[in-house]
């Protein structure tokens, strides 16, 4: 089969970018096409952020109710079935990518599956197993998003070196597993198995895991890590892997980068973590003269517009934060800029939530960030330990921190560890956004009993007048 | 550690100042005394001077931007210690002025000055953009989401706005007012319009007038001249008085005059001659050197005569001021005109040399014309404005003969003084220029 089809504007990924982006287009009366050569909804709906998070969700049940005889809730013999749970997981995936399908379509949108690849900066091809598609376009929007990166002697072969994906949809619970990779998909990751039983060592290259955050937001969460039975080799490098005996299981050689030492683990399964590579080959970039950064990421403007004024490009491909929120985002921008609207990237924080136990999330700048910047910072710290509602959830332990301008009281940022503070940031975000100053939200009623009101509480300490702490 | 420079009151009784243009910019290591930016206060543009040694972090507002004064001009970071943390400095201002607001004439038949007035955007090409975006990470201007999109959608540069809000912060009137005040940098052409594919040939761009034009900001002395005139204009109720002086005797005395000047390093023009006569029928009619206060409903008589000669610079028209010029000789009058006009020139003026004027003269050198309606300077009540000399042919007696002839333009404000009273004054000064020795009578 081989077809022609003519069209405004064509996206390519049919991710939390390219999807929002193209309902946005068909909204504002633009005919689009979007091109995916797997699933509807990405990585971040199939194989990412929701399914990862019903796992999060089953696996913190079942810890809950182990240690449920605190509140005096006895429960013997839980059992666990992950391939009854990997099945709910997926019927809630389902159910999310058929929305998405249902809304391009019933927006105006029309679906081309198969691999996009341009020929020039007005057509491309897209191959799929029923032949070959062209499409010509006036615009286009790469949304091709990112995939699991590997490092060197550490190929994915899907059964003992395995990335996220397919840890998502184990068919048995692994008795030991070894993840390479302390970031935050590594900690989620590993954090699932560590609560349903498996023992799990996360080797880190860096000096500690989740070293894109301040060490005491991370410091809850390594010591329930390590609670609950996790192993953490900080420090420490991955060397090599090979099959363990009979083809069962990994032996994993990794080396203290301090003494040079060198250990061997024996692990069911490696999981790998190290991080995501931008999916910008295979495009045709050539054929549009569009070149990449070292890292495989496409510059942009603050428009989402590359160096080929009618190609734009947005999320993971077109740079950091690699994030689902921030691709949609820059979906709606683009979108926009290409409907005519004075649309741009201008948000003042893109929120980082990490769904660890417990969460972390910030937005905004850390307090470091914020001197470097050049404010004379104040910063005003709750403990959840000191909320009431945390700790009638059982959840005493992190913290919320507000960074504000000494000067200007502005909200510079709000990092936060504890219970539900992916949900939390969502405050500061708006306040970061609305450019509000620490009495706005000092002044404002939080519902008592919430945790909403230890956001409240870190910005008044900020000010020196928190109610349920010493002000420092 | 940090510092923040506030804006000084420059001059006695300054709210605020427009940034006329930065002379550094943030990044840049700056040394104490350094100039950092030239202030236009309502009278003249002041340059003022690093306090410290340092590097800029921050400028606090944009060209054209109008400051308060205590507001944050810039932040610097300089050595710990050196300066009091938290305190507004003392003005570190010099004020080499480049010029102030004028009440010049408009002349009937003479060419604008050229307007030296930056260019706030240029003609868009065909595929440029409207508004340039922001660079990532950039364009954290203090405002709400909604209002950074209206921006724009205004084609505002909201980075450039002034917030009136909480700290700082950029409302959607700030920016409504901003985009009143210096119009749209451009509209925003749809997207869809101007994306054409890379290959495609570049189409010329659609010829409308509208992007041929420039918009030139209203900035620094032309924005002082524009708040001037228009007051003067909306408040006094101007008529103009002329007629024509018989210069014969007055070009005799002058070049008798001449070498003696001379030899006491002046060089003597007609202007001290006509600013005497100007002086001495002030002196009579004393409703002519007054001002009107607006607001006490009151006519102020100065009995002081403080003489203002508007000049063209460069940068538009001033009026230089010779305190106390009844006082003066002629020769005295010649030396301070030659030397006010020099500096003016080469904006060399003090701020108190540009202001306090009871009344002024204009004289458009050879470009006079041959009469003018000029404005007076607000808050005066008359103005003269002089034209060119030339040899005209007149009738005396019976014959027609060729005098030098000179036409003189006086602009009262009707609600102070009458008609009659306004012909009188220029008779007066007729009388003292064709009769030069007339004025040896009212010497003290």
């Amino acid at each position: 089969m081989s077809a022609t089809v003519r069209t405004n504007t064509v996206v390519i990924g049919a991710g939390p970018g390219g999807y929002p982006c193209a309902i946005r287009l068909a909204q504002l009366g633009v005919d689009v096409v979007v091109v995916e050569k797997a699933e509807l909804g990405g990585v971040c709906l199939n194989v990412g952020c929701i399914p990862s998070k019903a796992l999060i969700s089953a696996s913190k049940l079942v810890e809950q109710v182990q240690h449920a005889s605190t509140m005096g809730i006895h429960v013997d013999n839980v059992r666990v079935d992950l391939r009854e749970m990997i099945d709910w997981k997926s019927t809630i995936v389902n159910k999310l990518t058929s929305g998405v399908g249902s809304l391009i379509k019933g927006n105006g949108g029309r679906v081309v599956r198969g691999t996009a690849r341009f020929t020039s900066a007005s057509t491309l091809v897209v191959d799929s197993a029923d032949g070959q598609t062209t499409i010509t376009f006036d615009h286009a929007v790469i949304a091709t998003g990112s995939r699991p990166s590997a490092i060197p002697g550490f190929a994915f072969d899907g059964v003992h070196v395995v990335g996220s994906t397919e840890a998502l949809a184990f068919d048995t619970l692994p008795a030991s597993m070894a993840v390479i990779g302390g970031g935050y998909i590594g900690m989620e990751m590993g954090g699932v198995y560590q609560r349903l039983g498996t023992d799990v060592t996360v080797v880190e290259y860096a000096d500690r895991i989740l070293p894109g955050f301040a060490a005491d937001l991370v410091r809850p969460v390594a010591k329930r890590f390590k609670r609950g039975g996790g192993t953490v080799l900080a420090k420490t490098r991955a060397v090599s892997w090979k099959p363990g005996p009979g083809g069962r299981g990994c032996e994993l050689t990794v080396e203290d980068r301090a003494s040079g030492e060198t250990r061997t683990l024996e692990v069911d399964v490696i999981l790998m973590t190290v991080g995501r590579t931008p999916t910008s080959q295979g495009l045709g970039l050539e054929a549009l003269g569009l070149a990449t950064d070292a890292r495989g990421f496409i510059e942009v403007d603050g428009e989402q517009r590359t160096a080929v004024a009618n190609i734009f490009a947005i999320g993971d491909v077109a740079g950091e934060p690699m994030l689902a929120h921030k691709a949609t985002k820059e979906g709606e921008v683009a979108a926009e800029v290409i409907a005519g609207k004075p649309a741009a990237f201008d948000s003042v924080g893109v929120p980082a939530v990490v769904f660890t136990d417990p969460e972390i999330a910030s937005v905004g700048l850390s307090e470091q960030a914020a001197k470097d910047a050049g404010h004379r910072v104040r910063v005003g710290k709750f403990s959840f330990g000191a909320n009431g509602r945390a700790l009638s959830l059982n959840e005493g332990e992190g913290f919320v921190r507000a960074i504000i301008d000494a000067d200007t009281q502005v909200v510079l940022g709000v990092e936060a560890v504890g219970p539900e503070v992916s949900n939390l940031i969502a405050e500061a975000g708006l306040a970061l956004e609305m450019g509000a100053v620490a009495d706005d939200i000092g002044l404002t009623i939080h519902a008592h009993p919430t945790l909403s009101e230890a956001i409240m509480e870190a910005t008044n300490a900020a000010l020196g007048h928190a109610i349920h702490a010493m002000n420092r | 550690m940090r510092y923040e420079f506030h804006l000084p009151a420059l001059a006695e009784g300054m709210m605020e100042g427009e940034i006329v243009s930065w002379l550094v910019g943030a990044g840049d290591d700056v040394r104490a005394d350094q100039p950092i930016v030239e202030v236009m206060t309502d009278k003249a543009t002041v340059v003022v001077q690093s306090p410290y040694d340092g590097k800029v972090l921050e400028l606090g507002a944009a060209d054209g931007d109008i400051a308060d004064v205590g507001s944050v001009l810039w932040v610097m970071e300089i050595q710990d210690g050196i300066a009091p943390a938290a305190t507004a400095p003392t003005a570190a201002a010099k004020a080499p002025p480049t010029a102030a607001p004028a009440a010049p004439t408009q002349p009937a038949a003479a060419a604008a000055a050229p307007a030296t007035a930056e260019v706030a955007a240029a003609p868009p090409a065909a595929a440029a953009r409207a508004t340039p975006p922001a660079p990532r990470g950039a364009g954290k201007a203090l405002a709400t989401p909604a209002t950074r999109r209206l921006a724009r959608e205004l084609g505002v540069d909201i980075g450039s706005v002034r917030g009136t809000g909480p700290a700082g912060r950029v409302t959607a009137d700030d920016l409504r007012k901003h985009g009143q005040a210096v119009g749209p940098v451009a509209a925003p052409a749809p997207s869809v319009e101007r994306a054409a594919p890379a290959y495609a040939p570049a189409r010329r761009a659609a010829a409308s007038d509208a992007e041929v034009e420039e918009r030139v900001k209203l900035r620094g002395l032309r924005r002082a001249i524009y708040e001037s005139m228009a007051r003067s204009k909306s408040t006094a109720a101007h008529f103009t008085y002329v007629d024509e002086v018989d210069c014969e005797l007055l070009v005799a005395a002058r070049n008798r005059l001449k070498p003696a000047a001379a030899e006491r390093g002046v060089k003597l023009s007609y202007l001290p001659f006509i600013a005497k006569a100007t002086l001495l029928a002030l002196a009579r009619f004393e409703k002519v050197n007054a001002s009107m206060d607006d607001a006490a409903q009151e006519i102020v008589l100065k009995r002081y005569f403080h003489l203002g000669i508007a000049a063209a610079t460069d940068s538009g028209l001033t009026v230089p001021v010779i305190k106390h010029a009844d006082q003066l000789s002629l020769l005295d009058l010649a030396g301070h005109i030659q030397d006010l006009g020099q500096r003016a020139r080469t904006n060399l003026l003090k701020p108190a040399e540009l202001r306090g004027s009871t009344f002024t003269i204009s004289s458009l050198g050879r470009l006079g014309g041959l009469f003018a309606t000029p404005i007076i300077n607000h808050p005066e009540v008359a103005i003269l404005g002089i034209h060119e000399m030339q040899k005209r042919a007149v009738v005396r007696g019976d014959d027609i003969v060729a005098r030098t002839m000179m036409n003189i333009s006086l602009s009262f404000d009707h609600r102070v003084i009458d008609g009659h009273e306004g012909a009188a004054f220029c008779q007066a000064i007729k009388a003292y220029l064709e009769q030069p020795d007339l004025m040896m009578l009212e010497m003290a």
